[in-house]
């Protein structure tokens, strides 16, 4: 088989994966649905026919319909931002530790979508993202104020900006919440911790499509990512401009970050392990196969943290956020006691 | 066909690192600066790709100004290998060589340059993986097969040993008979460039000390001061290639 | 004709189908058995803990994030929550074509309204009745009592909930109605429930202080009913032990929690 063809093969293992997980998780809930109640929902979606008129399937549909399905949905779509932005983060910023968060992007949306959220700006399914994205671009814009002219060399000191400007955005949010009465203060710590099943599930279905943009977008660009681990000179000589691509890459990150967030609260260590697995799962460096790869690695890990958090708890639920970072802990030791990074004299 | 115009730059305004620079260098020939540690070459050939904004001066390609022609014009005209690159990925051998435009449509330049710089045995192995020496004839590899019309290099035989040097110079040879291309490079291999230069200039401090032939260089009285040795250029007696000698002043 | 229409609406009424209700907060649990309607009870959410039998309820997931699945296949008519949840829950609850009511339980006069809300639907309106009769008795007992005792001055009272750090009790509580009722004043002028330095223990007179902490072991009690003894500013001062579930749960044991805090401060005159 050439090297095209098994890539192509494992990208859809991967999708093959993925669908398995996500109808995992339409079997995961303490309404006890079977599975051929879940097929049969699924066909119906399809072929647009309604429930046969049993009333047991009616309420497993309903269930399905306005729950789980959304959730599921909700899961793979932000899982899948997170994944994309943490590979194209760790290569502009040429640091296998590099996350979605390192820029400061998550404090800044944050900071946003809990203002937001507290000041119940209504419609809220406008009114949250917009402020995340707010947010967001405030972290970026301050960092990238502080890195301009330097963004045209080494991306060394975007980390380090970043990983100060998260602090200080982390540090509003902490002092934000200071002033919340104990039930808004409660509520905005469970979405800090990463949480799904709330209606904002179904936002998934209007940021989705613009998530899914920027996605292309980032496949667009593909063959520049490529280009940016050779450093400035070489994007030029291969006729990109090094500024252009990473302002491009910098604000898709920004909106697909923001508009994830906005949604589930944060959630740590999908985007920093997707890259890493798909890298060693494909054994290419290659953005345009990397980039589907650590978006169906990210969905399937965020949906499966989701799955565990409500199974392992009876009837209440561990939040998503809580098992991510739970599991990817041992995933980041592994990772920084393996580091691997080469200089060439 | 390269013409840079009384240019200065650097990297912090208004500290030029290189200053005042007026030359030209010609289609097809083999161009070398020399010059000692922090005198600017490097800096000199990011200007000259325009990765640096001149701080005063202007730069033609053609005739035309490097910075109105588009990225891909410019990219089609001249590309730099630097001295260093930090690689963090895992990139295989043969993705590297993938990147450049002409090898992923045309696998004839790419066979060319494999056999060129001797890497077939590496095509599948992570750079990361590889020596210096061989990292850096990958990374050779992959800047001959961007297909550019001016292909600079900046310490391109450093890490190589002896045997690969030698035949990077014959490749270099190779390269610019048959393909018409101009090399400008930025060596201290003083022997190498000797013997591979049409023509060199030195730098010193920033400044431009001299821009000639060979012969005429390391008889430039100037041109010694700033290495601080005596020269003598003449020819090898085993096979008839420019040599030079060197003394303490 | 009008005979049998009303035997027929009777007839409705008598055997319209039991109600099925779940509580989202648990003193709204503890109304429903205060106006003995528990039959209707199906569902109840965590920490939901008086009377004993409410245990063996089904629960429906925590305070802040039930169980929407579990409501569901409940089949409740009508979910009774408080204001005080995520707004998020009441966003769910419409969206998933569940009816609720929302029921505030801030204060003495939202607990004796809540009987009536809760037994007008759940049609138990004499056990209501009794309850709301009940409750302005045992008020009017209190009053009463405690306008035999002249003072000169309020008595000042320092709440305490929490021992580290140090919070108190302020306005716009539970507890502080209750000591105003029984004619004392809080030395907190803040509401809710702010955290306070020793400081302005050292430097504010107090007249008692009360621990309306919630105390795991007896043990703990103890400490911390020393810790007050053994400092000198409050040395003198008579530390008196509340039972927390009494002051600061919203629901029907608040006389309770209010005949316990004015006996205490009408004792120590």
């Amino acid at each position: 088989m050439s090297r095209t063809q098994t890539l192509i093969t494992k990208l859809i293992i991967a999708f093959l994966i993925t669908l398995l997980c996500m109808l995992w998780s339409l079997h995961v809930g303490t309404a006890p649905i079977s599975w051929s109640n879940i097929f049969s929902w699924l066909s119906s979606l399809f072929a647009h026919t309604t429930a046969d008129n049993n009333l047991t399937s009616d309420q497993n549909f309903f269930i399905l319909s306005t729950l789980r399905g959304p959730r599921t949905v909700a899961a793979f779509g932000i899982g899948a931002a997170l994944g994309a932005t943490g590979l194209t983060l760790q290569t502009l910023l040429k640091n296998p530790l590099a996350e979605p968060y390192t820029l400061g992007l998550s404090g800044g949306s944050a900071l946003g979508a809990i203002a937001a959220l507290t000041f119940n700006l209504e419609p809220a399914t406008f009114f949250v993202p917009l402020a995340s994205v707010m947010g967001c671009v405030l972290a970026v814009s301050l960092i990238l104020a502080l890195t301009w002219r330097r963004l045209h060399y080494e991306s060394r000191s975007l980390i380090l900006f970043g990983v100060m400007t998260s602090l200080f955005f982390g540090a509003l949010v902490v002092t934000l919440l200071a002033f919340l009465s104990p039930d808004k203060m409660q509520a905005a710590m469970l979405w800090l911790l990463g949480e799904f099943g709330t209606s904002r599930d179904l936002w998934i279905f209007k940021l989705g499509p613009v998530i899914f943009i920027c996605f292309a977008l980032l496949m667009w660009r593909a063959k520049s990512f490529d280009a940016m681990e050779l450093g400035d000179a070489r994007m030029l000589s291969l006729g990109f401009s090094p500024r252009q691509e990473k302002l491009i890459a910098v604000i898709l990150c920004t909106l697909m970050t923001a508009l994830a967030v906005s949604i589930v609260g944060l959630v740590g260590f999908i985007g920093l392990a997707s890259p890493h697995i798909s890298r060693r799962i494909l054994k290419s460096s290659q953005h345009q196969w990397l980039l589907p790869a650590s978006a169906l690695t990210g969905g399937t890990l965020l949906i499966a943290a989701d799955n565990l958090g409500r199974i392992l708890a009876k009837n209440s639920e561990i939040p998503a956020g809580s098992i991510s970072a739970l599991l990817g802990a041992p995933v980041l030791i592994a990772l920084l006691v393996r580091r691997h990074h080469a200089t060439i004299e | 066909m390269l013409r840079l115009n009384d240019v200065s730059a650097g990297y912090e305004k208004p500290k030029p690192i290189i200053k005042n620079i007026s030359l030209e260098i010609k289609a097809g020939e083999i161009f070398i600066f020399v010059g000692p540690n922090g005198s600017g070459k490097s800096t000199l050939l990011k200007t000259a790709l325009g990765l640096l904004l001149p701080q005063s001066g202007s730069i033609t390609l053609d005739q035309k100004n490097l910075h109105t022609l588009s990225l891909q014009e410019r990219a089609s005209k001249i590309s730099l290998l630097e001295s260093q690159i930090s690689i963090a990925a895992p990139l295989t051998v043969d993705e590297l060589l993938d990147l450049s435009s002409a090898t992923s449509s045309n696998s004839l330049i790419k066979h060319d340059v494999i056999k060129a710089l001797d890497i077939k045995k590496f095509l599948n192995r992570s750079i990361l993986e590889l020596s210096s020496g061989e990292k850096r004839r990958v990374l050779l590899a992959h800047a001959l097969a961007t297909p550019s019309e001016i292909i600079m290099l900046d310490e391109p035989f450093a890490h190589l040993d002896w045997r690969h040097q030698i035949q990077f110079v014959e490749t270099l040879v190779h390269w610019q008979k048959n393909f018409r291309t101009t090399f400008v490079l930025a060596v201290h291999e003083l022997n190498l460039a000797v013997q591979l230069a049409h023509r060199m200039a030195v730098l010193d401090k920033g400044n431009l000390i001299a821009c000639d032939t060979p012969e005429n260089i390391f008889t430039n009285p100037s041109v010694g001061e700033v290495f601080a040795f005596q020269a003598m250029i003449d020819e090898n007696p085993i096979d008839g290639s420019r040599r030079l000698t060197l003394a303490k002043r | 004709m009008r005979t049998i229409f009303l035997l027929i609406a009777l007839t409705s009424v008598a055997h319209a189908s039991p109600k099925r209700i779940v509580t989202l907060s648990p003193a709204l649990s503890e109304m429903i058995y205060a106006i003995h309607a528990d039959d209707a009870l199906v569902g109840v959410v965590e920490f939901s803990d008086f009377p004993e039998a409410v245990k063996k309820k089904t629960q429906v997931g925590a305070f802040n994030k039930p169980n929407m699945e579990k409501i569901i296949s409940l089949k409740p008519d009508m979910v009774f929550l408080s204001p005080e949840g995520p707004s998020d829950i009441r966003v769910q609850l419409e969206r998933l074509h569940l009816p609720f009511t929302i029921i505030p339980m801030d204060t003495f006069d939202h607990v004796k309204a809540s009987a009536k809300v809760l037994g007008d639907y759940l049609q138990r309106t004499e056990e209501a009745r009794a309850f709301e009769k009940n409750w302005d008795d045992e008020f009017k007992k209190v009053i009463k009592a405690h306008n035999r005792v002249k003072l000169f001055r309020k008595p000042i009272v320092f709440i305490e909930v929490q021992n580290e750090p140090l919070m108190a009790a302020g306005k716009k509580t539970f507890i502080n109605e209750m000591i105003e009722l029984c004619g004392a004043k809080n030395s907190v002028t803040q509401s809710g429930y702010p955290v306070v330095s020793k400081e302005f223990i050292a430097t504010t007179h107090l007249d008692h202080i009360l621990l309306a902490d919630y105390f795991p072991t007896q043990k703990i009690k103890d400490e911390a009913l020393a810790k007050w003894h053994s400092w000198t500013p409050t040395k003198e001062t008579p530390v008196h032990l509340l039972n927390s579930d009494l002051v600061s749960r919203p629901g029907p044991r608040l006389l309770q929690g209010l005949k316990q805090v004015c006996e205490i401060l009408e004792s120590s005159q």
